[in-house]
């Protein structure tokens, strides 16, 4: 499992967390700490998969999805909401933005990367 | 001969010349006897000569007197031939040469029936000898009746003959003198003659008429057959005198005309009545001619009648038809003319036509047919007429121009009938002056209205305008019902309050074209005025000085302003009098016709219009002023309000902010905690030793435990702001149970206990916001598994139609009596005292029952205590759209 992953996300102790785990199984990852930074890489290294924290500084999570799906390279590209929803409406409306799913904080360690995998597979759900 | 003349009958009716008159057969041998008379004369002369000559034997004499002889027989116009005693010819005359073809010295010694041969008239064959017959006998022989001679070339006459012996001195018969007669002219004019006669006797016998000749006394010596229709057959009438049947009254009469006819001659003609055999009356009609003889002298009369009666019939029927096509024609209530063509003129015409043209009946006659029509129509006349004879009729209307020079204007109609074969012309013709004026009257009033309903559908169209402003409409009505109508003042006026008086709301006056108001009529001083009002539905006074109800008025207000008639019509509205519009006419009285009456109410009509139309003007006036005050109130009130709501919704605003941020906040320091604390105790991060693990595991614990605090605590916040979404979706139970069998497998099997799961249908379906169901069974089964220490749980699906319920038991300590009726409130804690051994945040069953009324069901308990618990969710099979926002099709997987 070489696969790329960008993973967005503002708060440093989640982001050591998540790529703690994703590296553990055996993904790359790259970090973007906002949503403009996310797409800059997105465009830079073209990524498997995006994780993305809805609730950022300067460009939230919906904005960049929405910029990197214009990106013809990237309209394929999975991206995966990070979040600690707080509403069902906030669920459909990562639907609607076109992420491909999400992952509900705080996130459980044991099964992180599993989840991250059936979205590579192209398995269509979220969680 | 004798003066026996022959005449051939010459028939003429109308003029008789002459006639031969009819004999009996006796009288016709007269003539035959002087013939014969003759004859025997000359034969006795002959034979005494004859015998003179013999005795004497003196031929020189003899010579001498045969010489004589001879002369004489041949100066006889008679044949004479003698025979010897056997009949054979010894002598001939040169008559008989002629007449039997045979000279004398060819027929000497030929017998005599040789030479004279003869042939019976009718059956042409050969008659007797005679000769034989005169020897034997010694006597003469007349043939009395002629015969037919033929001679040797094959002539005929007709002759008569006498056979007479020659005797010698003894007495012995020596020979025959046969002398003949040429009777054939007479023969053929008496055959004529009888021709004609029968002729005559054919054509009087079968005419009518009675045709009689009369002698010079009066006495039928011939009367036709038709006299037997009337008063005998002929035969009986014969000498009967004529005027025995005449009447009594006419018979002198006819005598002294038939007197004065038979003395001076001519024919006149004379009228009487005839009594027939049966007594019948004829009306006769009479032709007395004299005849006279050859010598001119007064013979008979002529009488021919005619039956005048049928004539009379015939005439007097014609009479009474002519009388009663005279009356006819006459009483016609036009003109009715023959004309003929050839001369123009006029042949029959009625006394109408003499009425109207004023000519009398002298002139009619005399007058050329043009002559009564005016100079210029003339022409237009000349070629209707011709087209009349050309095409069997026509018409035309055309002034008629009497003698006194006045027009009557005529529809006449001509229809050609040719009389004697000349075409002339029957004409008709009627008075037209009525139908013209009815005419031109319809015309007028064909004006009249379309002019009136031209104001009024321009009225029509400007409508708007009337709607615009009272007093402008009345203007505009007065205006145009003067124009209208023509007249010089048109006014509407109202009654007040107490209908006591009206007031003039406009008057419009057309000569100044100026409108006014202000005057006012009071009730009590025009008291017909006003009963007429109330009643009448319009007052069409056309002499309004002198009309009851309009006279009031005369000495104060029609005489002075010179008006003549008014049409006056009442306006009403809403059942009750409002007022009047007046029309006033000066100039000549006029009379007001029914279109005009009927103007008038529709121009009151009109104003009543109006009137309502200003009274829901005012009405829709006030009613918008009360709208606008309420419009701004409720304006106002809206702001108000809106300034309210929108504060309302900023306050929720915020708490949504605030929810979704505290939950990210709380969140997010727990994300580092639970997930380092997992990739320690996972040994992901590198070895740990045991003690490590087991503090690891506490932490995780208490984090976990934090976690929920928090998630309930969102959740009751969620709730109780209302603000708790659900999310429907379709999925089956069977997962939702295996997912909770899961989540509670460590736990059971740590505590050494059961958990039973079981549904009564495997493919239980329910449609409903999974993850809060999800949440509330764990929540009862986590409960579930908590207080029981020994023995097992067992989660109980059942269904019917519209619900599902889930029973979760157990063998737990169970609940006291008095802690049911606050199991379900928040922040209890059941038995709180020393047990803390049973963590929990209190919030479980509350926000449980709080879920699940939310999804359309309810959770109730049952428990004993130290036996243990049942707790029973009810979920509705098809959660009621009661406060979702979301739902989805498919089932979604909670991970």
């Amino acid at each position: 499992m070489s696969a790329k992953i960008l993973l967005a996300e503002d708060n440093a102790a989640n982001r050591y967390l998540e790529t703690f785990l994703l590296e553990k199984a055996g993904y790359t990852v790259i970090h973007a700490q906002n949503g403009a930074e996310a797409l800059r890489l997105a465009l830079a290294d073209q990524p498997d998969l995006v994780l993305m924290d809805l609730q950022m500084p300067e460009m939230d999570g919906y904005e960049s999805a929405r910029r990197i799906h214009a990106e013809p390279r990237l309209a394929e590209t999975p991206i995966v909401a990070v979040t600690s929803f707080a509403m069902t409406r906030d669920r459909e409306k990562a639907l609607q933005f076109g992420f491909a799913g999400y992952i509900e904080k705080p996130i459980r360690p044991q099964t992180f990367a599993a989840e991250i995998s059936q979205f590579l597979t192209g398995k269509a759900g979220s969680s | 001969m004798t003066g026996l003349g022959v005449h051939l009958p010459l028939v003429d009716f109308g003029t008789l010349l002459t006639v031969y008159p009819l004999e009996k057969a006796e009288d016709r041998t007269s003539s035959q006897m002087l013939v014969l008379l003759a004859i025997m004369t000359i034969t006795t002369a002959v034979v005494i000569i004859l015998s003179t000559l013999r005795r004497r034997r003196d031929w020189a004499r003899t010579h001498i007197r045969e010489q004589w002889l001879a002369t004489m027989l041949r100066s006889i116009g008679d044949g004479v031939v003698a025979t010897d005693a056997a009949g054979r010819v010894t002598f001939m005359n040169n008559i008989a040469q002629e007449l039997t073809g045979w000279k004398e010295g060819e027929a000497e010694q030929k017998p005599l029936v040789k030479v004279f041969q003869t042939l019976d008239r009718k059956a042409r064959q050969p008659t007797d000898n005679p000769i034989d017959l005169v020897v034997r006998e010694g006597r003469a022989i007349t043939s009395i009746e002629p015969v037919l001679l033929i001679a040797r070339d094959g002539a005929e006459h007709i002759v008569v003959s006498k056979a007479t012996p020659i005797r010698d001195a003894d007495g012995a018969v020596t020979g025959v003198v046969f002398v003949f007669h040429d009777v054939t002219q007479r023969e053929l004019a008496e055959s004529a003659l009888r021709a004609s006669q029968e002729m005559f006797r054919l054509i009087t016998d079968h005419i009518s008429d009675l045709v009689a000749v009369l002698d010079l006394h009066g006495r039928r010596l011939y009367a036709s057959e038709s006299h037997s229709q009337f008063i005998a057959p002929a035969r009986e009438l014969y000498l009967t005198p004529a005027f025995e049947e005449i009447h009594p009254d006419d018979r002198e009469r006819l005598r002294r005309l038939f007197a004065e006819i038979a003395s001076t001659g001519g024919s006149q003609r004379a009228e009487f009545r005839l009594i027939g055999r049966n007594g019948q009356v004829f009306c006769m009609e009479s032709v007395l001619t004299l005849i006279r003889s050859a010598e001119g002298q007064a013979e008979k009369v002529l009488m021919v009648s005619r039956d005048m009666s049928e004539r009379q019939r015939a005439e007097a029927r014609v009479h009474s038809e002519m009388q009663f096509s005279d009356t006819l024609i006459n009483s016609m209530p036009g003109i009715f003319y023959l004309y003929r063509g050839a001369d123009r003129k006029i042949l029959r015409w009625n006394k109408n036509l003499e009425t109207v043209t004023g000519y009398r009946a002298a002139e009619i006659e005399t007058l050329d047919a043009l002559s009564y029509f005016p100079e210029e129509e003339k022409p237009f006349v000349h070629e209707r007429m011709l087209k009349c004879f050309a095409e069997g009729s026509a018409d035309i209307e055309v002034n008629l121009l009497a003698k006194n020079g006045r027009r009557t204007p005529f529809y006449v109609t001509g229809f050609r009938i040719d009389i004697d074969g000349r075409p002339c012309m029957l004409g008709i013709g009627i008075d037209i002056t009525a139908r013209l004026a009815a005419e031109g009257a319809l015309r007028a009033t064909m004006f009249r209205l379309t002019r009136q309903n031209a104001v009024l559908g321009e009225k029509a169209r400007n409508a708007r305008s009337l709607g615009a402003e009272l007093s402008a409409s009345l203007r505009i009505i007065t205006e145009l019902a003067a124009e209208t109508l023509d007249v010089s003042r048109a006014s509407i006026w109202f009654y007040n309050e107490a209908q006591t008086k009206i007031c003039c709301a406009d008057l419009f006056e057309k000569d100044k074209g100026q409108h006014s108001s202000g005057i006012e009529l009071t009730a009590a001083d025009f008291p017909i005025y006003f009963k007429a009002l109330a009643e009448e539905r319009v007052i069409a006074a056309g002499h309004a000085p002198t009309d009851p109800r309009t006279g009031e008025f005369d000495a104060t207000y029609l005489h002075p302003l010179g008006i003549h008639s008014m049409l006056d019509a009442p306006i009403r509205g809403s059942g009750k009098m409002v007022g009047v519009i007046c029309h006033e006419h000066t100039g000549e009285p006029r009379e007001w016709q029914p279109d005009e009456e009927s103007f008038a109410g529709s121009m009151a009509d009109l104003v009543a219009l109006s009137l309502e139309v200003e009274q829901r003007r005012q009405a829709e006036t006030a009613l918008r002023e009360t709208l606008d005050n309420l419009e701004h109130k409720v304006t106002e009130r809206t702001r108000d309000l809106e300034a309210a709501n929108e504060r309302l919704q900023e306050l929720d605003r915020l708490k949504s902010e605030f929810l979704a941020t505290m939950s990210h906040e709380l969140r997010t320091p727990l994300n580092s905690v639970i997930g380092f604390t997992g990739i320690l105790r996972q040994e992901l991060a590198g070895p740990m030793n045991d003690e490590q693990k087991k503090q690891l595991g506490m932490v995780h614990s208490s984090a976990r435990h934090l976690l929920n605090l928090i998630n309930d605590l969102l959740d009751l916040s969620r709730v109780e702001s209302g603000k708790m979404e659900l999310f429907l979706e379709d999925f089956v139970v069977a997962d939702l149970v295996k997912e909770i069998d899961q989540c509670l497998a460590p736990q059971v099997q740590q505590k050494k206990l059961r958990l039973e799961t079981s549904l009564d249908q495997p493919t239980l379906r329910i449609r409903t916001d999974r993850n809060k169901s999800f949440q509330i069974l764990l929540n009862l089964t986590n409960n579930a598994v908590k207080f029981t220490a020994v023995g097992r749980v067992t989660l109980k699906v059942t269904s019917d139609a519209d619900q599902v319920q889930f029973e979760v038991a157990d063998t737990g300590i169970g609940i006291k009596p008095e802690s049911l009726p606050h199991l379900f409130e928040a922040f209890r804690q059941v038995d709180g005292s020393a047990r803390r051994v049973y963590e929990g945040t209190g919030l479980g069953l509350y926000l449980s029952k709080q879920l699940a009324k939310m999804l359309g069901g309810n959770i109730t308990v049952e428990s004993e205590f130290g036996i243990g618990s049942r707790f029973t969710l009810v979920l509705p099979q098809n959660t009621p759209p009661a406060n979702h926002k979301y739902e989805r099709e498919d089932s979604s997987r909670r991970g």
